[in-house]
């Protein structure tokens, strides 16, 4: 990966330093391609969890529950998506070196798996990155108010001003091609650790742990703290889910199983949840759900505006590994358009409705909750389906070939390169979450207060899909399933 | 700039002769051995164990 990029069309990866690059494409590598053991595998987990999103995600928490409710949430919710989404993505895209959404395709079908690669990778990295990029503008307002003494509006047009510039810059960075993204990024991680260690400190010199233990959730104190802790396991799981689109592709570039597996419980797991539960405790101690309003309080004028500036720069950085998964999903895995189409336009395509959505800064800031809660009624089924096909019904075992196959001649072509099963499964698995948690309201029903939401999408997905194919799909001698 | 032709052809080109590799009968020694069971055991169990401390502890 530190190779540089062919200097006759600096766009393009698939040819490096004059060689052509399989890590860059959708095919398949072999073990002495891969790039990644153990350790470096968990350095770019950790730079990828040690985000903006994190706080965002603390102080979402903080807004249902107290210290150690938020503490408990967040282990627990996160630590159950994580082990699923170590698994489905990653050890089919570790065991052959495929891309993850080629590897879909063994369930869903060719056509079926560009369309889960578009909806899932293409859509959330463009809310993702508007969510961003507001914070961006949130935040730049307010250092910007501190040092000129003006009046902006946080939530006004000029934070939405300021969240597309944000918007321009990653879209410069990223139509520069991958050496550019992995250099910024790098440099910013080690100053995003050093202010998560620093609000830790600030906000433990300033109170003790039995008065953080007292504070009240952001929301107030609820009548019904119960159903509270639920919903911020809840809001854990579906921050957990929301890792499923990008584990994948980095499990492919590693050397082991046991070293695509476990950096995810050092990095997605263990780096998000310390970030988070400082998230949690910087918003409890202030009362202040917006992170970008959290570090002049707790630091002062001079430090609070620098760690703004870097929080801001952060969340570009966040934007663009964000936007360079899906651009290198969409090139690899999204056919010979997307293979043909040059870096820039792929850049537009992913950052255009990101673009679009920073003017409507308080649907999308201020819904952080449901925003997460979209994402997890798709990604929770979505990874039960994934899990369930290869681990139970393939019994860990593709023909690699039969992914590259043209539909009419492929095992997986199912109808017309859908699998029809597969969306049934990931359509009940989401009626199951919808049922229980209004993803537009956020209102939980029925069960939800004992089961969660996205735990019963999960098994009523894997469910479906399993007894749905074993009925329909295998007896035909379609998919290429085992005999039992 | 190079001909996007080519590129296919040298796409192509490559997937075959990797194909070819995965579907020989050493094609097993191209593959990334298969997550030992106990890891999945050891990771459940410990999540689980965990769960339930912390649900006890924050009730």
């Amino acid at each position: 990966m530190s190779d540089s990029p062919d200097p006759e069309s600096p766009g393009d990866t698939t040819v490096v330093n004059g060689r052509f690059d399989p890590t860059t494409t959708d095919l398949p590598l072999i073990p002495t391609e891969r790039i990644w053991n153990f350790w470096q595998h968990s350095a770019v987990n950790i730079g990828l969890a040690v985000a903006t999103w994190a706080f965002l995600q603390g102080a979402a928490v903080a807004y249902y529950v107290g210290v150690k409710q938020a503490i408990a949430s967040i282990i627990i919710g996160y630590g159950i998506a994580v082990l699923l989404v170590a698994l489905a993505p990653c050890m089919i895209s570790v065991k052959y070196g495929i891309e993850q959404f080629v590897g879909l395709r063994s369930t869903f079908g060719e056509r079926g798996a560009r369309v889960v690669m578009v909806s899932v990778s293409t859509l959330l990295a463009a809310a993702w990155s508007a969510v961003l990029a507001i914070m961006f503008g949130h935040g730049l307002s307010t250092a910007v108010n501190q040092i000129f003494g003006l009046h902006l509006s946080e939530t006004g047009a000029a934070a939405s001003i300021l969240g597309l510039m944000a918007i321009l810059v990653s879209w410069l960075v990223l139509a520069r091609g991958p050496i550019s993204v992995e250099a910024v990024c790098r440099a910013i991680s080690p100053f995003l650790v050093i202010i998560v260690v620093g609000i830790l400190v600030l906000v433990f010199t300033k109170h003790s742990w039995s008065e953080l233990t007292a504070l009240v959730p952001i929301g107030g104190v609820s009548d019904d703290p119960h159903l509270n802790f639920i919903l911020a396991i809840e809001l854990n799981l579906a921050g957990g889910f929301a890792w499923w689109p990008n584990l994948g592709n980095l499990a492919r570039l590693t050397t082991t199983s046991r070293a695509a597996f476990w950096p995810n419980w050092i990095g997605v797991f263990g780096a998000s949840v310390v970030a988070a539960i400082v998230g949690v405790l910087a918003a409890l101690s202030l009362q202040v759900e917006d992170p970008t309003q959290w570090m002049i309080p707790l630091a002062g004028a001079v430090l609070g505006v620098i760690a703004l500036s870097i929080i801001c720069l952060a969340n570009i950085t966040a934007i663009l590994s964000q936007g360079y998964a899906s651009m290198v999903a969409l090139k690899g895995g999204g056919g010979a358009f997307f293979r043909r189409t040059p870096w820039p336009l792929l850049g537009a395509v992913i950052l255009g409705p990101a673009a679009v959505l920073v003017f409507f800064p308080s649907a999308v800031y201020d819904n952080y909750a449901r925003f997460v809660s979209w994402g997890a009624i798709v990604l929770a089924p979505l990874c039960a389906v994934q899990l369930t096909d290869f681990f139970i019904l393939r019994r860990r075992r593709l023909r690699v070939s039969e992914l590259y196959q043209p539909i009419a001649r492929s095992q997986f072509g199912y109808w017309n390169g859908f699998n029809p099963v597969a969306f049934g499964a990931i359509a009940a698995g989401a009626l199951t979450y919808a049922l229980l948690l209004d993803p537009v309201t956020y209102e939980p029903h029925g069960l939800f207060r004992y089961t969660t939401a996205s735990l019963p999408a999960f098994l009523v997905a894997g469910a479906v899909h399993y007894v749905a194919t074993r009925l329909l799909i295998a007896p035909r001698g379609i998919g290429d399933y085992p005999a039992r | 700039m190079r001909d996007p032709e080519v590129d296919d052809e040298l796409f192509e080109e490559r997937l075959r002769d990797r194909l070819q590799l995965l579907d020989s009968p050493s094609g097993a020694d191209y593959l990334v051995a298969d997550l030992p069971t106990i890891d999945i055991v050891i990771a459940s169990a410990t999540l689980f164990a965990v769960t339930a401390g912390l649900l006890w502890w924050a009730y």
